[in-house]
């Protein structure tokens, strides 16, 4: 229950205002457990996406996570077609051409690795609605800004969802420099950049971004069968983001309250696990199970369901984005060159001026890269 | 109906001391003679103790040097009727002969028939020396019966013993006679009764505030000895840091504590504040889960399966401010009663403990209060006669200026905008109608509000009212009579965005009525029996949207609806004078009551949704659970210091706390039994040793007690259990199955310079879900570990007096860590880290170990002073240990980390500062 898990966390506050008492702490001595088989995905139209990867023990390091690239990945439908991964499993991702699913009949997903043979149960597709829209909210000055989309249904029963996001969105550094260290010889030379380049200088930079954590949403509680605002992203307001212009596609899946419940359960099982009052924590079985050996662990649920998806631009708007004011972004005079790769050369006119390499470099600034998605409008 | 004349003596001391003679220099003028008592106290060892009536019109003229302070004073005094008198390093100032008579109703029982009986009035005073006993029983025999109609064998001494100075009724002395195992205590109106052979005899007077008494007594036939004793004025003489088990070897039952609120005013506690259920937790065999939860458990019970009552009334929720205070004002209570194991029959209800606890009395002489402002809190209390000394009032308050403590969080904490608050109010008047009926009305209210940022709050409430009428048929048969109601209700309120904005309200309503009686059939046979009856009421929950914007769907859950009733009898059986028997029978009976629609489910499957056979809607009585519970304990006493008890309980709880969290929350709601959810049941069988060891320092207690205790429909969660506005919980919860044993062994010492207690318990507690209808039980259905199974668990709380004015106090806890169930294995999951976790409470925190100190002090403690001070400073947690609440891993931005929350994880210094006027 939300409520719950708030008042666990204010609590928190409290106490550390007290005497100030969390600290980070390994407990010793754990079993270790790994090589659990995770599988995450939706059986969905067009193209079923699955990733397999394999659990790590808890105080191992998270990125020796194997991604599991051996195993044969079908989709089976309950008319008798199978259809199998296509393409060879690159970072464990394996793709399934899909095509339509048909309402009346019921998939599965079955998976072959290292001798084991997974199952998932037999489920008939659910029809997601289309997003309504994606727009972004902000309560008042200085408060976060909220990415979020809203959606509705004309079934009558309660509705579950599952979104993801892709984020996409340009931003620039704080101060133009024509110059900038060689790739080679970083002390010393200098380059020219070309202002009208987007592609060929330190100035223009874009990100993306992607969720952390599984974003689900229902309607059980509300007179209406709809999803009103539901908060996907929560960025404060003085993010780069919103400085230039930022984009986000949304995909949408309506799930079974299993499936929401299982998901739900697994968030919870790292969200509120801290505080005094906070549940304690369960291990729920997801729909897919290991037919050889049935006692074997293995992570998952996957729905059948499919998918939506809704896209949009968004230019900077002054009622949301309130730029921060960096106080270390300034320039200064120097007698010779800029003396380390913290500075850089902004020009050679009136003296050598130069800035720090954060205000004048994008691609030092937070996830800033040269790659410029290719829908990127030109102006 | 004959009335018996009244003599009343005032015993004091006429000793000289033992020790070389001291010498006073003093030069005063017409001065009040106070002033020559503070000169004498400055110059010599002495302490001059006086009634401040007796001496406030006398001024003195001394010029004199080099004299002896006994002469000076005598020569001073000889023209008054007082004298003085000295023991040891103490002075008195008495009047010779004390014959007056005490205020009407105080004297005596009812006694037509009976012979002539003298009552005495026995004034300890201000004698806090062990060695006044002597004393007392040198300087005189009181003789009880008519001298010329002698019985032979066995008789039985009954009476009241009140305070002198205030008139109330002294709550739960002990007397016994030195060559006999009977015992017997004051009841709720000073009432006792025990049983004396024949011919002169010994009788022992023990209490938490007064000094232990010898009573000489000449017994010819049964009679009545109805006295005044003096309690302790001061806070340091009171200062025995222990739960009073003065019973122990004599009484039939087994884990009981009683404790007077005033014995433990010098426990070292959190941040000043003398706490009821963190002093109840100090006590062996009750553990919590950590250190800020008021919940508790008993000998392995979880939170909800002790009955919490304040002056009748249930406590459903005694916690403030997120557990680090009770609802208990500690200025109201006056002490309290714990029983673990041998659960009188009159409670019931609940599977583990009766914690109950008593207010204090109003003072009916005199208009009295106290007043203290400490970190948190400050409280006040008034008390006095109401119109006439038979009605007595006590009101108390308390309230808590906590917003401070959220406004030192930093800005980015997002709690800047909280605040946190509670009060509690408690009213008590006493009215005594005639020496046959009194009156008792209480009534009490507790709120908390809290909020950490704009889009939360959170509101609880705890309110009781009831009236008590005490009536006595006759001498041996008495009976009070109670009718009450209590509420607690809670209310979250939460707008995060206006369309889904929402209150959710619970609460608990019940009527309840009480008969109890008490008849002492005769010497051997005592029997207690009575009817108690409780009707509830239950807002399950009310869902309701928040402002016009809101979408959110009202839901209000069906009322539940049930009563509970009990018929119980009991007997006490004091077969020989080594063997007493305690045999106890109580019928609980509870029908659940419509209008209720409920859902019949296939009984070969867990109730679930798909598996509903029938729906149906009933009206009227439509369930009914009745089972009989037996209270049986007994004790033989190979003598009078050493005795072993043994005691089988059973027990049934209609009422279970809905709540997947280990310790009670503010969001906990409770539940009904009812078609679909059993009553709760459980057993305990317990044994133990006890021993009193008589040192030169005084009497040490030595205890050891075993249990073994089962539990069966104990509720448990399923896997996703929806617990808050579910209108079908029985498909949410499976009834798993308890156990819980140990060993408690204490060793305490309650007189004397050091005071204090010492406690080992070794115990476990393990739940198993054996309902082989559940396919995936926690941990495979073998069983586990609670929450709160600690195993080893070390207490120690000592108290040395240096003086009357300084004492020290330490106090010392270890306990085993608690277990926790810990993720094992981690893996990515759409962007972020997820975990696998072991099986259910497979690992443990570390230790626990905490130590702290106090220094109190009094000022002054002279009796002319208008006001009278206590300051308390001390440390809690010396050692700055960072004790842990929890270790976990939680996941911020995805990534996964391990923490460990210490509530207490610093020293924390106090000071406190109480006035009584």
């Amino acid at each position: 229950m939300e409520t719950i898990g708030m008042y666990k966390l204010v609590l928190m506050g409290i106490l550390l205002a007290l005497t100030s008492c969390i600290d980070e702490y390994y407990p010793k001595g754990l079993d270790s457990m790994g090589d659990i088989l995770v599988v995450e995905g939706i059986i969905t139209n067009d193209t079923t996406v699955i990733t397999l990867r394999r659990s790590v023990g808890i105080s191992e390091d998270i990125s020796n996570a194997k991604e599991v690239i051996n195993a044969s990945v079908y989709v089976e439908c309950d008319d008798g077609t199978v259809l199998q991964n296509t393409t060879k499993a690159i970072s464990g991702q394996y793709e399934i051409i899909t095509g339509v699913l048909n309402p009346n009949s019921k998939y599965r997903l079955n998976i072959l690795v290292d001798g084991d043979s997974y199952t998932s149960e037999f489920l008939s597709p659910i029809i997601t609605p289309q997003i309504d829209s994606i727009f972004l909210s902000k309560a008042g000055a200085g408060r976060p800004i909220y990415t979020c989309v809203s959606t509705h249904s004309t079934g009558e029963d309660f509705s579950y969802y599952r979104w993801s996001y892709e984020e996409d969105w340009e931003f620039h550094s704080e101060i133009y420099t024509s110059y900038g260290y060689s790739e080679d010889n970083p002390p010393l030379i200098v380059e020219y950049y070309d202002y009208y380049n987007k592609l060929n200088n330190i100035y223009h930079c874009w990100a993306k971004g992607k969720p952390n954590s599984i974003l689900l949403g229902s309607t059980e509680k509300y007179t209406e069968n709809k999803i009103r605002e539901k908060r996907l992203i929560e960025s404060p307001a003085s993010d780069s983001r919103f400085s230039v212009l930022y984009h986000v596609t949304v995909f949408q899946n309506q799930i079974r309250r299993e499936a929401y419940t299982y998901y739900e359960n697994l968030q919870k099982n790292v969200e509120q696990t801290e505080g005094l009052f906070s549940p304690m924590p369960i291990e729920m079985k997801g729909n897919i199970k290991c037919i050889n050996n049935p006692d074997k662990h293995v992570i998952g649920y996957i729905e059948v369901s499919t998918t939506t998806c809704s896209k949009r631009f968004f230019p900077k708007s002054d009622n949301l984005y309130e730029p921060e004011l960096k106080r270390f972004c300034y320039t200064s005079i120097l007698d010779t060159l800029p003396p380390s790769p913290e500075y850089i050369l902004i020009s050679y006119e009136g003296g050598i001026l130069s800035a720090l390499r954060v205000c004048v470099d994008c691609r030092y600034r937070s996830g800033g890269t040269k790659n410029r998605p290719n829908f990127w409008p030109d102006n | 109906m004959k009335k018996c004349t009244v003599l009343l003596v005032a015993i004091f001391a006429l000793c000289i001391a033992a020790f070389a003679q001291e010498a006073v220099k003093a030069t005063i003028e017409n001065r009040p003679i106070s002033e020559l008592f503070d000169i004498i106290e400055q110059q010599t060892r002495y302490r001059i103790y006086c009634s401040p009536q007796a001496i406030d019109s006398l001024y003195v003229t001394v010029k004199e040097s080099n004299i002896d302070p006994i002469i000076l004073l005598e020569k001073v005094l000889s023209k008054t009727p007082l004298k003085a008198s000295a023991f040891q390093n103490a002075i008195f100032i008495l009047k010779e002969q004390l014959i007056t008579s005490l205020p009407d109703g105080y004297h005596f029982k009812e006694s037509s028939g009976e012979p002539d009986v003298k009552y005495d009035y026995l004034s300890t005073l201000d004698l806090t020396e062990a060695q006044k006993r002597q004393l007392i029983a040198e300087s005189k025999i009181y003789e009880v019966g008519y001298k010329y109609n002698k019985s032979s064998g066995t008789v039985v001494l009954s009476g009241t013993i009140t305070n002198v100075k205030t008139g109330k009724p002294m709550v739960g002395l002990s007397l016994f006679p030195d060559n006999s195992t009977a015992i017997a205590t004051t009841d709720s109106a000073g009432y006792y009764s025990v049983k004396l052979p024949v011919g002169q005899q010994k009788l022992n007077l023990r209490g938490h505030n007064i000094t232990d008494t010898k009573i000489q007594l000449m017994v010819y036939s049964s009679g009545t000895l109805n006295f005044g004793v003096e309690e302790f004025m001061f806070v340091l003489d009171e200062a025995t840091v222990s739960s009073e088990r003065l019973n122990n070897v004599r009484s039939t039952t087994i884990g009981r504590d009683r404790i007077k609120l005033q014995e433990v005013k010098n426990i070292p506690s959190v941040l000043g504040e003398v706490d009821v259920i963190k002093v109840v937790m100090s006590l062996p065999g009750v553990k919590s889960v950590g250190e800020a939860s008021s919940g508790f458990n008993v000998r392995g019970g979880a939170t909800d399966q002790n009955l919490i009552l304040f002056n009748d009334g249930t406590i459903y929720n005694p916690t403030h401010l997120f557990g680090i205070f009770s609802t208990f004002n500690p200025d109201m209570v006056d002490g309290m009663e714990l029983y673990k194991s041998s659960i009188p029959a009159k409670y019931g209800g609940r599977i583990s403990s009766v914690l109950d606890i008593k207010s204090k009395v109003g003072n009916n002489q005199e208009f009295k209060g106290s007043a203290s402002i400490g970190l948190l809190t400050s409280r006040l209390t008034l008390e006095g006669p109401l119109f006439s000394p038979k009605t007595s009032f006590i009101v108390g308050g308390r309230a808590t200026y906590s917003d401070w403590m959220l406004k030192l969080l930093p800005e980015k904490s997002g709690y800047k905008d909280g605040s946190a608050g509670f009060y509690d109010l408690n009213a008590v008047i006493n009215h005594k109608l005639n020496k046959k009926n009194s009156v008792a009305v209480a009534g009490y209210y507790s709120h908390d509000r809290f909020s950490f940022d704009s889009i939360q709050r959170y509101s609880y409430t705890n309110a009781n009212a009831a009236i008590k009428w005490k009536h006595s048929f006759s001498d041996k048969f008495w009976g009070d009579f109670t009718a009450g109601y209590d509420h607690y209700g809670y209310e979250t309120r939460e707008r995060e965005q206006p369309f889904n904005a929402y209150t959710l309200t619970f609460s608990v309503d019940q009527v309840f009525i009480k008969a109890d009686f008490t008849k002492q059939l005769n010497e051997a046979h005592r029997l207690s029996f009575g009817v108690n009856g409780i009707y509830y009421s239950l807002n399950q929950g009310e869902y309701k949207p928040y402002g016009i914007e809101s979408i959110v769907n009202p839901d209000k859950l069906q009322k539940e609806k049930a009563i509970e009733t009990a018929l119980y009898i009991d007997e006490q059986w004091d077969a020989t004078s080594a063997l007493s028997l305690n045999v106890g029978i109580r019928y609980s009976l509870f029908g659940v009551l419509g209008p209720r629609t409920y859902n019949t489910y296939d009984s070969g499957y867990l109730p679930s949704l798909s598996g509903i056979t029938e729906v149906n809607a009933r009206n009227g009585l439509f369930k009914t659970y009745h089972n009989p519970e037996f209270r049986l304990s007994g004790r033989y006493a190979f003598s009078s210091s050493f005795s072993v008890k043994a005691g089988v309980n059973t027990m049934q709880q209609y009422i279970h706390k809905i709540s997947n969290t280990t310790i009670m929350s503010p969001t906990d709601t409770w539940k009904l039994s009812d078609v679909n959810i059993k009553p709760q049941k459980g057993l305990q069988v317990a044994a133990g040793l006890y021993k009193n060891l008589m040192l030169k320092s005084g009497l040490v207690e030595l205890s050891g007690e075993a249990y073994y205790k089962t539990m069966t429909n104990y509720l448990d969660y399923r896997s996703g259990a929806v617990l808050v506005m579910n209108p079908h919980l029985e498909t949410d919860v499976i009834a798993a199955k308890g156990r819980a044993y140990g060993v408690e062994l204490m060793a305490k010492k309650q007189q004397g310079k050091l005071n204090g207690w010492i406690s080992y318990t070794y115990s476990r507690v393990q739940l198993q879900q054996d309902d082989s209808r559940e396919a995936e039980p926690i941990n495979n259905g073998s069983w586990y570990p609670a929450s709160f199974d600690k195993p080893h668990e070390l207490k120690l709380m000592g108290n040395y007096k240096f003086t009357h004015r300084f004492s020290i106090s330490v106090s010392c806890d270890y306990s085993t860590g608690r277990p926790v169930t810990l993720p094992l294995s981690k893996y990515i999951y759409q962007g972020g880290e997820l975990v696998i976790y072991s099986d259910r409470n497979t690992y443990r925190i570390p230790d626990y170990f905490r130590i702290d100190a106090s220094i109190n002090i009094e000022p002054s403690h002279h009796l002319t002073l208008l006001t009278h001070s206590y300051v308390a400073i001390g440390v809690y947690n010396v050692t700055g240990r960072k004790n842990p609440y929890s270790v976990y891993y939680a996941s911020e931005n995805g990534v996964l980390k391990g923490y460990r929350l210490s509530i207490f994880g610093a020293p924390i210094p106090y000071i406190s500062y109480n006035i009584k006027f």
